[in-house]
């Protein structure tokens, strides 16, 4: 079954092409990675399919719905969620607070005036879980921006996750972290993917992750895609390691 | 049936009116183009301007140099407000600028008064420009003043001069490029901020310029700059924000709407701005030729440290109210009524900032607006007790309502501008209730206002000082604890979540304007109550409820006792109050004191008066963590006797 997909995609500035002609369609299930170099429009990619910029033409279908110019809150309520490259969460907030906002997005007493927000024992039970899948399960009543870089960038998925997207677009999750870092927020990812049952849709540079985790793989450069299939067939793609890789494989 | 001459000489008379909007609105844009500051002191410098250029006169009997000195030595007042403000706190909030700019504006507006006196003065024509020219053609026979197509010419001189700056210098180049990338501008090797500092006097200077050559056809006075910053407010708004061209054309369509307006419309006198703004933003909310992109950054509020409410139920808040609950036993023994009757002044001000900290401290949109709030509230209160029911609970609960559908509509209307946007709007909706106010006069009764039965329920007398105390006591103690549930309830975690990332929250898929919309609404219910017991405070209502001044107040005493904590504000409103009281009989000056503390505050305490006990404990800390161990549980505890003793001071 096909969740997303996208039909002669396309955003320009101007007379520069950010996104040219794409035809993306993801299944439900996969881990799908969009590589390419800097500029190739990935950020942009991910802006048009969250609604957060709309697009100059084509559409996008998501989970048998055209989306196509909805607002992104709408988009976000259908079961699609993201993270952000630059960390964005809620900083004056606690972590279990974070999630718990996340979490609460579903639940009927969302905007509720009276209620008390952490007496909604579904919600909390649910943001809980989250913390301990990523792990800051110790730590819930601290506030997020105390938390060093690496775990900040944990609640960041987390986040993303609390809302139980049926699709999550992750804009380079491991971006500034370390080695080992990087390994484990990965293998957090397809813990999650696996256990909660989402589809994934993932930026990320470092291609050794890419080969490792994506079932399959896209590849953009200036704006249109040049190369689609799975990892393997990546690694061999003479059109891409020329273009793209430059050797590195080779 | 209007006659060509007459229209033309309206026309004419628009030009001269947007000319000068231009002039002020082409500093703010400048200024804010290259700082992303919206400058409240603006229409201050601007009279200023005026005033220095009457004595320029004065001295040396010349109009050209006073227009070529009196700039200048604006500007230099810019560059050193600049310089010892401003320049110290480019990283922070824009809020916290404008706040900053309006303190400004007390001190500038209070130091001319101080200088000049209060009164308006004359400011003559120079010889040369005085008198009128005449036309006579077919159709058309008219006489204008010469100093206004002077103006005219003037106004377009300089609006090119500036054009020209900026599009051929290398200054220009320069502060183009630092508005767009001040980091990458550092790299090359310039210090930017230096550049900062010289457009901000080049922006006063222009406002300078514009004040010198209104005063010889407006009267100069104090306050001469209140309405015209509110016009040029609405240019902004109106050209779009950032965009010197959409100020231009903005500028001349204002002026020519607002005198076209008047003799086509006559009815809508005073008006036809506002509406020319409100359809502006339901039509194209970015501005006629503007692209909405103030920075990412640049809208969201964030505080160092998370400082909780005291709970109504905690010891500290129960204390409070025991003590409060007392005070009017004192009558006669300790102090007298007066006191109470203050007290009770100051809880309906608590109210009013309490109501403010709701949507700034919360939720990051700050409001310069409520007196709309304030004095709808009271309007309403003292037309239902008048008209249709001696019943005060009635009145009350009227003006509640009213004000939050106000509220929510200007939200509706504004509430996608967010940040600098949103504080000029408020400000223009807050003094188009004023206009209506002073001119509806069957029913506001004008300037004069209107005077209230004793507001009375069941036969209760309420205007009794002691009973009016325990109302409003009651009425503050509840909507308080309302404020710390609802701020604490899956809304209010979302309206906090909205001031730390707005984009964030409506990525998890939340409609983030219907929040802001509810907590506005809210804010602005709150605020029609505090206006709806003033009236009760004072039985009496005039437009005075409406005016600018009540908004400031009221963001000067959310800020004193220190925002986004819901009882510092409150305690603020005491402080201010306490100020105003105790200081208005024996300082002339002391709205001067007040800017001056502003800026103090917002310098060196942002967080007010809620975040001193911290600070202190802080500096202390090191010495009582040796004592006691564990830190973190006393500055808490201590924390809280310290309010608990400010609110004995209450």
């Amino acid at each position: 079954m096909t969740i997303l997909e996208t039909e002669n995609l396309t955003k320009k500035y101007g007379n520069l092409v950010a996104v040219d002609d794409v035809e993306l369609s993801v299944s439900a299930g996969e881990i799908r990675s969009i590589i390419g170099p800097n500029g190739a429009g990935k950020s942009t990619l991910f802006d048009l399919i969250t609604g957060m910029q709309p697009p100059t033409d084509g559409r996008i279908r998501f989970d048998g719905t055209d989306i196509t110019g909805m607002a992104s809150h709408k988009i976000a309520q259908r079961g699609m969620s993201r993270s952000f490259q630059i960390t964005d969460v809620f900083g004056g907030l606690t972590a279990l607070e974070n999630v718990q906002v996340a979490a609460q997005v579903d639940d009927s007493r969302r905007s509720s005036m009276l209620r008390d927000a952490d007496g909604l024992s579904e919600v909390h039970g649910k943001a809980m879980d989250v913390l301990a899948d990523i792990g800051l399960d110790d730590r819930p009543h601290q506030r997020a921006s105390d938390f060093a870089y690496g775990d900040r960038r944990k609640l960041e998925i987390g986040l993303a996750v609390a809302n139980d997207p049926k699709l999550l677009l992750l804009d380079e999750p491991t971006a500034g972290m370390g080695s080992e870092d990087t390994n484990s927020t990965m293998q957090m990812v397809q813990r999650l993917a696996a256990d909660r049952d989402f589809t994934v849709l993932l930026i990320e540079h470092d291609l050794e992750i890419v080969m490792n985790v994506s079932d399959r793989i896209t590849v953009l450069q200036d704006g249109g895609v040049i190369a689609e299939g799975p990892p393997e067939a990546i690694q061999d793609d003479e059109t891409v390691q020329e273009a793209y890789l430059g050797g590195v494989f080779s | 049936m209007i006659s060509p001459s007459l229209f033309v000489t309206e026309l004419l008379n628009g030009l001269t009116l947007g000319v000068l909007y231009l002039l002020i609105a082409a500093g703010l844009s400048v200024i804010f183009g290259m700082t992303d500051i919206i400058n409240f002191a603006h229409g201050a410098l601007y009279m200023l301007g005026a005033y220095l250029g009457l004595s320029v006169i004065g001295v040396t009997g010349s109009f050209w140099l006073a227009l070529l000195i009196a700039p200048i030595l604006v500007g230099v007042v810019g560059a050193v407000m600049e310089r010892l403000t401003l320049h110290h706190i480019y990283d922070r909030d824009p809020l916290y600028h404008i706040i900053l700019t309006f303190g400004a504006m007390l001190m500038i507006t209070e130091g001319v008064k101080y200088v000049w006196g209060p009164q308006p003065q004359q400011f003559s024509t120079p010889a040369i420009l005085a008198g009128t020219a005449t036309m006579e053609m077919s159709m058309l026979s008219i006489s204008y003043p010469i100093y206004k197509l002077f103006l005219i010419a003037a106004g377009v001189g300089v609006a090119l001069l500036v054009w020209g700056l900026f599009k051929f210098t290398d200054f220009g180049l320069i502060v183009r490029a630092g508005a767009q990338n001040p980091g990458t501008v550092r790299l090359l090797g310039i210090d930017v901020s230096n550049y900062f500092t010289l457009v901000f006097a080049l922006g006063a200077a222009l406002a300078g310029a514009a004040g010198v050559l209104a005063a010889p056809f407006l009267s100069v006075s104090p306050s001469m700059g209140d309405s015209i910053l509110i016009v040029a407010f609405i240019t902004v708004v109106v050209g779009g924000l950032g965009s010197f061209r959409g100020s231009v054309v903005a500028a001349i369509l204002i002026g020519l709407v607002e005198s076209l307006g008047n003799l086509l419309v006559p009815e809508l006198t005073g008006f036809s701005v506002y509406l020319l703004m409100i359809a502006v933003l339901l039509v194209r909310p970015q501005g006629l030729l503007g692209e909405y992109k103030v920075r990412q950054a640049s809208t969201k509020v964030s505080f160092d440290e998370v400082i909780p409410p005291v709970r109504v139920t905690s010891k500290t808040g129960l204390a409070a109210i025991a003590v409060l609950m007392l005070v009017p036993l004192g009558i006669g023994i300790v102090w007298s009524s007066y006191y109470v009757g203050l007290l009770s002044l100051i809880f309906v001000w608590a109210l009013l900032a309490l109501s403010l900290d709701i949507v700034m401290g919360y939720m990051g949109l700050l409001s310069f607006g409520h007196a709309a709030f304030w004095g709808v509230g009271a309007y309403v209160t003292v037309l239902t007790t008048v008209h249709y029911t001696d019943l005060f609970p009635v009145a009350l609960l009227l003006a509640a309502v009213t004000c939050g559908v106000i509220a929510w509509g200007i939200g509706a209307l504004s509430i996608r501008l967010t940040g600098v946007y949103f504080a000029m709007i408020t400000l223009a909706f807050a003094e188009l209730f004023h206009q209506i106010g002073v001119t509806w006069s069957e029913v506001t009764g004008g300037a004069n206002g209107l005077i209230m039965p004793i507001p009375q329920m069941f036969g209760i007398n309420l205007g009794d000082t002691v009973v009016f105390y325990y109302l409003t006591l009651a009425i503050l103690v509840g909507t308080y604890a309302l404020s710390v549930r609802i701020l604490d309830s899956p809304f209010g975690r979302v309206v906090k979540a909205i001031r730390e990332s707005e984009r964030r929250t409506a990525s998890l898929g939340y409609d983030t304007n219907k929040f802001k919309r509810r907590a506005f609404a809210l804010s602005g219910t709150i605020g029609g109550i505090a206006g709806s017991l003033f009236a009760g405070y004072q039985w009496f209502v005039s437009p005075e409820t409406l005016h600018w001044v009540v908004s400031g107040d009221a963001v000067i005493a959310m800020m004193l006792g220190g925002m986004g904590t819901l009882f510092g504000p409150m305690i603020g409103a005491a402080v201010f109050i306490g100020i105003s009281e105790g200081l208005s009989a024996y300082i002339p000056g002391w709205r001067f004191l007040l800017g001056l503390f502003l800026v103090l505050i917002v310098m060196f305490a942002p967080r007010g008066i809620a975040s001193l006990p911290r600070v202190i404990s802080k500096s202390t800390g090191d010495a009582r963590s040796r004592l006691f161990g564990d830190s973190d549980e006393i500055d808490i505890a201590d924390y809280e006797q310290t309010a608990a003793k400010e609110g004995e001071n209450e």
